[in-house]
C-alpha cells in the first residue's frame, strides 16, 4: 500500500527551509532596505536614501539609519535626515499584515541639509501629479518682480500699435462713419425731392394759363393747387424724419468719439503697464520682493498636506492601488479596511528625544511626539498629532524651536493644521528679487502657520531677524536708481517679513507686509517718480501720435457728416418752402365767383 | 547547467517509468500552480510543501512547473480580469474580501491582488482537468512515443548520468 506522505522527503524539506533562512538571513535587510527606498522614493515624490536597514527577529523590531529624504523642490537639500530609527512592533497585527509601532527611537535628525549629490528626479506619477496640483496653485499667484531699470524704451513698448485699444476702436467708428454717411445719402435720395420740386413747378405753370373766369377751371385749379401743397407739405415731413435720423446717427457717432477718448486713456494705463513702472505701495512692494519665497514655503505646506490626505484618506471604501512591481503582471492591489479593526500602518505613540544636528550638535534638549499616525484615520476616530518643543544648539548657538501640528481625517472634510517657530536660527543670504542686492542675515526667527480646511487656506508665514546688511551682487554700476534704494536700504538695519495666505486652492490669496517694502514705498516716489513722469510723458506723447491722428479723421467724419446733414436738410427745406409759397400765392389768386378769395 | 540537466533527467524518467499516472497527474496539476500563481504568496509556499511531502511524482511536479510558467505570463491578463470582476465589480463581495483579509496569514496570499486572485481560482477550478488531462496524458505517453524515445541515444545518456540519484528522494514510493 502507498503511503500518503513522503517522509523521506522531510530531510529535503528542512534543506529548503534552512537554505531560505540562509538568504533571508543574509539578503533580507538589503531587499527590504532596497524596496522601501523604491516604494517611500515614488510615493513621496521625491529621493528616499536608507543607509542601513536590520530586522531583529528576537526582539520583534527593526532599526534603520542613514535616512535621508531630499527636497521635493530642492534636489540640492535634504529635507531631513536622521543617523538612526527603532521601531518596535507589535508581533500580531503583523499575522495579519499590518504593522503597529508600539515605540518608536530616533536620534540624529537634522533638517534642511545640503545633498552631497543631486536627488533623483522620478517618472510621471501620483507624487507627481501632486506637485503638478501645487504648480497649478502656485501659478495662481502673479508676483509681478520689482525692476528699477531704465524705463526710456518707449518705441520698444508699443512696438504694435494694433495692441491699443484705440486703433481698434477708430478702425471700427471709421467703418460706422462711413455706414452712416451711406444711409444718409440713400435717405437723401430716397426723398425724391428733386421730383417734388419738379412737379410742382410744372403745375405752377400750367396754372399760370388758367383761365379764372371760367368757373370749373379755377375749381380744378384751386383742387391742385391744394394737392400740389399737400405733396410739398408730405415731402418736408420725410425731410423732417430724414434729420431727427441723420441727427440720431451723429449723436451716436459723437458718444462713438468719446469713447476714442475712453479708449486712448486706457492705453495710456495699458503702456504704463508694459513700462513696469514699480508700484509706490508698500504692501505691493513687499509682493515683489517676498512674494515668491513666501509662496515657496506654503506650497511645501501644501504639497506635505496633499500628501497625507492621498494616503491617509478619510472613510473605509476599498481603495485600489496598483500591485507589487514583479516580473509577472502587477495588477491592481485592493485594501477592504474594516470599521472594528486595526489599520493597516498605525503608530500609536511615539516619543523621540533627539541630537538634533547629530554628532555635530551639542547641548540638546529636544523632545518630538506623534500620535496615532495611521493610514486608515477613520478606524482610530482620531486626529493624527505631532508635537515637539526644545531647545537645540547648532553651530555653537541655540535655537529655540516648537512644532505642532494635526492631520484630522477622520470624516470626509479633511482638516490639517501645522504650526512652527525656531528662534535663533541662522538665517541664509538671500538676494532682492529683481534688484541687483543681497542681504545678509543675523540669526532670527521664522515661523510658519498653515491650515488647510477642505479647500479653505489660512496661513501665515513671519521671517525676522535683529541685523541685516545689504550689499550690491553685480559687478555693474548701479543705475541712478538703484543707487538711490541703495541708500534706502542702507537705512535698513533689520527685516520683519508676514506673508498671509487666504481663500481656496483653486482661488488662493496672498498678503505680503514687510519693513523693507514699506521703507522703499515712501522713498519710491523720489527714486523713480521723476523718471516715472518722463517716461510717462513720452509714453503718452507716443500714444498720441499712434492714435492722434485717428482721432482727428474720426472726428473730421463726425464734422463732415454733421454739415452734410445740417447742409441738405437745409437746402431742401428752403427749397419746398419756396415752392409751397409759389403754389400758396397761385391759390390765393384764384377768385371763384360768388365766393370770397381761396 | 547542472539544474536544468537534473530537471529534465527527472522529466524523463517520471515520464518512463517512476510512479503512477495518478501520482505524475497530481504532481503535474500541484507543479501547474507554481507556473500559474505568482510565486511570493503563502499558497504556494503552502503547494511547494505539499508537492515534496505528499507521494505524488515530483517530477510531474516540475513538469509542470515547467510547462506552466510561460502560461501564466499569457495568462495574466485573463487573471487579471477574474480578480477585477470579483474584487472591485462585485461590491456585494466586499464583506467576504474584508472577512478574509482580517483573518491570521491569509492576507499574505494576496488574495486581494486582482492577478493572483485570479490566478490560484483559475488554478484551484482547473484541478480536476489538469488531474484528467495529465493522468490521461501520462497513460497515453507511456503506450505510444515512451518505448521509441527509451531506444534514443538522448535518453539514454540522461539515464546514465549519476545526477539523477538526488532525485531518488523525491520519488514516489
Amino acid at each position: 500500500m502507498r503511503r500518503l506522505i513522503r517522509w523521506k522527503a522531510v530531510a529535503a524539506l528542512l534543506f529548503f527551509v534552512a537554505l531560505f533562512a540562509l538568504v533571508w538571513a543574509l539578503f533580507a535587510d538589503t531587499f527590504i532596505r532596497e524596496t522601501t527606498e523604491e516604494v517611500a522614493s515614488k510615493s513621496l515624490g521625491t529621493e528616499v536614501d536608507i543607509g542601513w536597514f536590520h530586522i531583529l527577529e528576537t526582539e520583534g523590531a527593526v532599526e534603520l539609519g542613514g535616512f535621508q529624504l531630499a527636497d521635493p523642490f530642492d534636489r540640492t537639500r535634504n529635507l531631513f535626515e536622521f543617523d538612526s530609527l527603532r521601531l518596535d512592533l507589535e508581533l500580531i497585527p503583523l499575522a495579519n499584515s499590518k504593522v503597529v509601532v508600539e515605540r518608536a527611537a530616533l536620534t540624529g535628525l537634522r533638517f534642511n541639509v545640503p545633498r552631497a549629490t543631486p536627488a533623483r528626479e522620478y517618472p510621471p506619477g501620483l507624487s507627481q501629479n501632486m506637485m503638478a496640483v501645487v504648480g497649478d496653485f502656485t501659478k495662481q499667484f502673479d508676483v509681478p518682480p520689482l525692476s528699477l531699470l531704465p524705463v526710456d524704451t518707449v518705441q520698444a513698448v508699443i512696438a504694435d500699435p494694433s495692441q491699443l485699444r484705440t486703433v481698434q476702436a477708430a478702425n471700427a467708428f471709421s467703418a460706422r462713419a462711413d455706414s452712416g454717411r451711406a444711409k444718409l445719402r440713400a435717405g437723401y435720395e430716397g426723398l425724391r425731392l428733386q421730383t417734388t420740386l419738379d412737379s410742382s413747378k410744372a403745375l405752377a405753370d400750367r396754372l399760370a394759363r388758367v383761365n379764372v373766369r371760367d368757373l370749373a377751371a379755377a375749381r380744378a385749379a384751386a383742387t391742385d393747387l391744394r394737392r400740389g401743397i399737400d405733396t410739398i407739405n408730405k415731402a418736408k415731413e420725410r425731410v423732417t424724419a430724414l434729420e431727427r435720423s441723420a441727427r440720431a446717427q451723429l449723436d451716436s457717432l459723437n458718444a462713438g468719439l468719446r469713447a476714442l477718448e475712453a479708449a486712448r486713456q486706457a492705453d495710456y494705463a495699458f503702456a504704463r503697464s508694459l513700462l513696469k513702472l514699480p508700484s509706490f505701495s508698500g504692501p505691493d512692494l513687499s509682493r515683489s520682493l517676498f512674494g515668491a519665497i513666501s509662496i515657496d514655503r506654503f506650497q511645501q505646506a501644501l504639497y506635505w498636506a496633499s500628501v497625507a490626505r492621498e494616503y491617509a484618506p478619510p472613510g473605509l471604501m476599498p481603495r485600489e492601488k496598483a500591485g507589487p512591481e514583479r516580473l509577472r503582471m502587477a495588477g491592481t492591489t485592493v485594501r477592504f479596511p474594516v470599521a472594528e479593526d486595526v489599520p493597516g500602518f498605525l503608530v500609536k505613540q511615539a516619543d523621540f528625544s533627539m541630537s538634533f544636528g547629530g554628532a555635530a550638535s551639542t547641548s540638546n534638549a529636544f523632545r518630538l511626539s506623534a500620535q496615532n499616525i495611521t493610514n486608515d484615520p477613520t478606524l482610530t476616530r482620531r486626529p493624527m498629532t505631532f508635537g515637539g518643543k526644545g531647545s537645540v544648539a547648532l553651530r555653537d548657538a541655540p535655537m529655540q524651536v516648537d512644532i505642532g501640528g494635526a492631520l484630522d481625517h477622520a470624516t470626509e472634510r479633511m482638516r490639517d493644521s501645522v504650526t512652527g517657530t525656531v528662534q535663533g536660527i541662522p538665517l541664509p543670504d538671500f538676494r532682492l528679487p529683481g534688484l541687483p542686492f543681497s542681504a545678509a542675515l543675523d540669526r532670527g526667527s521664522v515661523g510658519l502657520a498653515f491650515k488647510l480646511d477642505g479647500e479653505r487656506l489660512d496661513g501665515n508665514w513671519t521671517l525676522r531677524s535683529g541685523g541685516v546688511s545689504w550689499r550690491p551682487d553685480s559687478s555693474r554700476a548701479l543705475n541712478t536708481k538703484e543707487q538711490l534704494v541703495q541708500r534706502v536700504l542702507a537705512g535698513v538695519g533689520e527685516l520683519d517679513v508676514q506673508a498671509r495666505i487666504g481663500g481656496t486652492i483653486s482661488a488662493p490669496t496672498l498678503d505680503v507686509r514687510s519693513n523693507v517694502g514699506d521703507v522703499l514705498a515712501g522713498r519710491m516716489r523720489a527714486i523713480v517718480g521723476e523718471e516715472a513722469a518722463r517716461a510717462e510723458a513720452k509714453l503718452r506723447a507716443e500714444v498720441d501720435r499712434q492714435v492722434g491722428p485717428r482721432i482727428a479723421a474720426a472726428r473730421q467724419q463726425v464734422a463732415e457728416l454733421q454739415a452734410q446733414v445740417d447742409r441738405q436738410v437745409r437746402d431742401a427745406q428752403a427749397q419746398l418752402d419756396a415752392q409751397k409759397k409759389v403754389l400758396q400765392d397761385k391759390l390765393s389768386a384764384i377768385r371763384i365767383p360768388g365766393l370770397p378769395g381761396l | 547547467m547542472l539544474a536544468i540537466l537534473k530537471i529534465v533527467q527527472s522529466i524523463f524518467k517520471t515520464l518512463h517509468s517512476d510512479g503512477t499516472p495518478n501520482q505524475v497527474a497530481w504532481g503535474l496539476a500541484l507543479g501547474a500552480a507554481l507556473g500559474l500563481i505568482p510565486l511570493m504568496t503563502v499558497q504556494v509556499f503552502l503547494i511547494f510543501v505539499a508537492l515534496v511531502m505528499l507521494n505524488v511524482s515530483f517530477g510531474g511536479g516540475l513538469l509542470g512547473w515547467a510547462l506552466f510558467t510561460p502560461l501564466g505570463f499569457i495568462l495574466d491578463p485573463l487573471f487579471d480580469a477574474i480578480g477585477r470582476y470579483l474584487l472591485i465589480t462585485r461590491t456585494d463581495l466586499a464583506p467576504l474580501w474584508t472577512a478574509v483579509g482580517n483573518q491570521p496569514v491569509l492576507p499574505y496570499t494576496q488574495y486581494n491582488n486582482t492577478v493572483t486572485l485570479g490566478a490560484t481560482l483559475f488554478w484551484a477550478v482547473s484541478l480536476p482537468l489538469l488531474y484528467a488531462g495529465g493522468r490521461w496524458g501520462v497513460a497515453k505517453y507511456r503506450a505510444t512515443w515512451g518505448p521509441k524515445l527509451e531506444q534514443s541515444r538522448l535518453f539514454k545518456a540522461i539515464k546514465a548520468s549519476s545526477l539523477y540519484n538526488a532525485y531518488r528522494w523525491f520519488d514516489p514510493e
